[in-house]
């Protein structure tokens, strides 16, 4: 072998660094000091001028490895995008079922390849839209889906066997999969083919984006029931989305982000466990969710220790054996938070690197937000740009060619392993102080959100942290010069005409009596919630129905604000 | 009786820090005579020294416990502290529990130490007046820090605060929302946050809360020159009472150093300016419409002008003689 292609050994190399920093690096700081003393990722930890072999000697190559192998670090799978590109999946939902039908057929003409849905607030919060809580909300900000027609309608000449559909929704999640697969059974799809993904992620909800309606207990046993019922109906379909996405909008670090979904991992798994499950009979499908933020390298060594910490998890405190339950998948979506009004078209650039990042990283699927959103929903044209910019990186930018392309950067690797140490350090905290649930109910995690959230703020205000247009290159006297989205005031009376004529046409004694079985298959903790539920679905009873009728059962949950 | 002394005479006795004579000063001050003014004066001209700390928060947010800590941290690093307590429920004023009065005692009997309690009675505005007359005389005396407590409900006490160098508001766990509300109004003005009681599991929701509050309030423009702090501590167990320390160092090394600090000291300035003339004309106008009132006033009952004229024809006839 030529010794000029390996590099020298550790003593040698670190004698080398010494004479490099005394001579060059001396040099250049006497003429130009650096910027700062210290840099940091934007998570807040410390990087080094550069990186060179001596900073692996702490990460042993198995912990590297290679694609679709165990820890899989580089990559779930052994050819990544060298068979199949990541989905393109850009959420879409608005007004009515046949509204947002619309918009996903534009999508999979422009050469969108997944489908993924956002529901209105009413939706999302279990309540009809006829509701006077819903009122002004319906079809606001995401698609109104009340009763098994709204689902047909969504869905609508949508091959189901061909497109997965995600649907992102929680606490009501488990209703709005029943409608999917009463609406699979009615147009005879076997359950077994259908691919696709329900989001169910509630802890999160505590921990950051406060969308729940029931008490912690009833609602993890959904996630359960979500889980189980899968695992032996839906061999292809993602039960849950574990998701970090909405920890780190609520203002997480990346780090925590990445923590405290595996925390939430963990509580799923131990409480599908204790039904007598096997892991490996449902970790399969387990999914994930994550955010791309703004720090490239940052990010790309976050989805890799993600990778290599929930394979371990599943391998070592689980004792999964079947690698395809410790193959980490994700759906990664880049960060709206990171979108500005001011010089919005900046956007677009924002997005394009947050994106590549994810898919150096390793996604599965991806969605690229429109340049628009920090004012509304998309418009047809953002959305169009926003795919363009994946279709870019798919087709025009070669990044696809090479599995984990970053792979064996000494930068990247270490970063990737730091990670994975600070990770299990706050996953053994958790443990120690009684475990994910409790320190959910001591408002821990939030304390931890609202810590670097807070930290940020103050950084944008004192300009240590620059956002183009907000702090820095302003343009007081801009102009925006965007449409948005128009909502459409129509689809509130469109929706509701819908729900009461299926309220006046269902067999009511029919509905009166599942209600009844809910009721007592709530009651039971050992029951599964979905079948009841899809039977429900199917005699037209509205979530509405549902969600009331739980609440008589399990109570609500209430976070009291302190100022 | 012997003749009360001259408040001149008192002014080299309280520059050395002789308790009775600052005391005597103060009180003369509270009560507004013109005759302690150049002694006032006089003390005033010697300070400038001291870092002043206004400490903020409802009652019950465990104010006047982060005050005994605090004096007790600061005495053991040496500095003398005078506090002045604009607070009726505060320990210092009278009212009190028992920890409080425990932990007092040894502040009571410390040199290093000068509490002294306003009354919180007097024409609007008088109280931020005597106030600051109480804080130059301890600066002048020489103390290092002088902290004004003051209870956060009322403009009156939060324009007290705003005189400070560095305006500290306490917020503390388990206090009802509602208790909570009425002190929004002030958490603007922090320089630095404390959360209190800390060591309770509860803390942790007043402090995301508090900072997702703070969050949405930051301008994020890119030139704010102070980072404010949400700082938890606990008297309990003497947490975050260093870091307290720090930050009040670095705010007030900010305040003397930085130009965003010294134009917030000269509008300090210009405040007790404003509130002394508000006093002075106030007092003068009080003094001078005895017998002036009666000329207009028979106009006004027999509703042949409105009160706002009648006001302002008083007010002219004043000025003409030259009474204002």
């Amino acid at each position: 072998m030529n010794s000029n292609t390996t590099a020298p050994d550790a003593t040698a190399l670190a004698a080398e660094i010494e004479a490099w920093e005394g001579r060059e690096v001396a040099a250049f700081r006497a003429r130009q000091q650096e910027k700062r003393e210290q840099f940091f990722t934007y998570g807040g930890i410390p990087v080094q001028r550069v990186y060179t072999p001596l900073d692996l000697a702490q990460t042993p190559y198995a912990d590297i490895g290679l694609p679709g192998r165990y820890p899989f670090t580089r990559g779930p799978y052994p050819t990544m995008y060298r068979s199949r590109t990541w989905t393109m999946r850009q959420i879409a939902g608005f007004g009515t079922g046949e509204d947002t039908n619309r918009r996903f057929k534009y999508l999979i003409e422009q050469g969108q390849t997944g489908l993924s849905t956002d529901f209105d607030m009413p939706t999302l919060m279990g309540y009809d839209s006829d509701h006077p809580m819903a009122d002004g909300e319906v079809g606001r900000e995401g698609v109104a889906i009340d009763t098994l027609a709204d689902m047909e309608a969504l869905l609508a000449d949508i091959d189901l066997e061909q497109i997965s559909v995600s649907l992102t929704i929680n606490p009501t999640a488990w209703i709005l999969l029943a409608m999917y697969v009463a609406l699979a059974k009615r147009r005879g799809y076997d359950l077994n083919k259908l691919s696709g993904t329900i989001q169910a992620d509630i802890l999160k909800e505590y921990m950051a984006q406060k969308e729940y309606i029931f008490p912690i207990a009833p609602s993890v046993r959904i996630v359960r029931d979500c889980i189980t019922y899968c695992a032996e109906n839906m061999q292809r379909y993602n039960p849950i989305n574990i998701s970090g996405y909405h920890i780190s909008e609520a203002g997480s670090s990346p780090l925590h982000e990445v923590a405290f979904t595996m925390c939430n991992l963990i509580t799923y798994v131990e409480e599908v466990r204790k039904t007598g499950m096997e892991v490996d009979a449902f970790a399969p499908r387990l999914a994930f969710f994550f955010v791309s933020q703004t720090d490239f390298f940052e990010e790309i060594a976050k989805f890799r220790a993600a990778r290599r910490v929930y394979a371990r998890i599943m391998r070592e405190r689980f004792g999964a054996r079947n690698p395809d339950s410790m193959r980490l998948r994700f759906h990664c979506q880049t960060a709206a938070a990171t979108l500005t009004k001011p010089q919005y078209k900046v956007n677009i650039v924002r997005t394009a690197l947050q994106a590549l990042a994810a898919v150096l990283g390793g996604a599965q699927s991806l969605h690229t937000n429109g340049m628009d959103e920090a004012f509304s929903i998309p418009t047809e044209e953002a959305m169009k740009i926003a795919l363009r910019t994946q279709q870019v990186l798919a087709d025009e930018a070669h990044v696809s060619e090479v599995v984990d392309p970053i792979g064996g950067s000494y930068y990247v690797e270490s970063l990737t392993s730091e990670y994975e140490r600070r990770i299990f350090a706050i996953i053994d905290e958790v443990d120690q102080n009684g475990g994910t649930i409790k320190l959910i109910e001591e408002g821990w995690f939030q304390r931890h959100i609202a810590d670097f959230s807070y930290e940020q703020a103050l950084n944008k205000q004192s300009g240590d942290r620059p956002v183009i247009g907000v702090n820095k290159y302003q343009e007081p006297d801009e102009v925006a010069d965007l449409e948005t989205h128009p909502h459409d005031p129509t689809a509130e009376r469109r929706q509701i005409d819908r729900l009461q004529r299926i309220r006046r046409e269902r067999d009511q004694a029919r509905v009166e009596a599942l209600l009844d079985r809910l009721v007592a298959t709530a009651r039971d903790d050992g029951q599964n919630l979905l079948p009841v539920t899809i039977e429900l679905v199917e005699a037209g009873a509205s979530m509405g129905d549902i969600v009331e009728r739980l609440k008589g059962v399990w109570g609500t949950y209430r976070e009291v604000p302190v100022f | 009786m012997a003749p009360p002394v001259a408040s001149d005479d008192l002014v080299p006795r309280a520059l050395a820090s002789d308790n009775a004579a600052m005391a005597r000063l103060m009180s003369r001050a509270e009560a507004g005579t013109a005759e302690c003014r150049p002694a006032l004066a006089q003390l005033y001209a010697r300070a400038g020294r001291a870092h002043v700390i206004g400490i903020t928060g409802v009652p019950g947010s465990g104010k006047s416990t982060l005050v005994s800590t605090l004096t007790l941290k600061l005495r053991a690093t040496g500095k003398r502290v005078g506090i002045i307590a604009v607070d009726p429920s505060s320990p210092y004023s009278g009212g009190s529990i028992m920890g409080d009065r425990i932990r007092m005692a040894e502040l009571v009997n410390d040199d290093g130490v000068f509490i002294r309690s306003m009354a919180t009675r007097g024409e609007q505005g008088g109280m931020a007046r005597a106030t600051l007359e109480a804080v130059d005389v301890l600066d002048a005396a020489g103390f290092d820090y002088v902290i004004i407590e003051t209870v956060g409900v009322g403009q009156a006490e939060v324009e007290i605060a705003r005189t400070a160098h560095t305006i500290v508001v306490v917020s503390a766990p388990g206090l009802g929302d509602d208790i909570q509300a009425i002190k929004a109004g002030i958490l603007e003005i922090a320089d630095i946050h404390v959360v209190s009681k800390c060591d309770r599991a509860d803390a942790n929701r007043t402090i995301s809360d508090l900072k997702t509050m703070l969050t949405m309030a930051l301008a994020l423009g890119g030139n704010a020159a102070w980072r404010t702090p949400v700082l938890p501590t606990s008297a309990a167990n003497g947490e975050g009472f260093d870091q307290l320390i720090d930050c009040l160092q670095r705010h007030g090394e900010f305040m003397r150093d930085s130009d965003a600090g010294r134009a917030r000291v000269r509008s300090i300035a210009e405040f007790r300016m404003l509130k002394t003339a508000e006093a002075l004309l106030r007092q003068r106008f009080i003094d001078a419409r005895q017998g002036a009132l009666a000329a207009v006033s028979a106009d006004l009952a027999a509703r042949r002008i409105s009160p706002y004229q009648a006001a302002e024809r008083l007010l002219d006839d004043l000025s003409e003689k030259g009474n204002l």
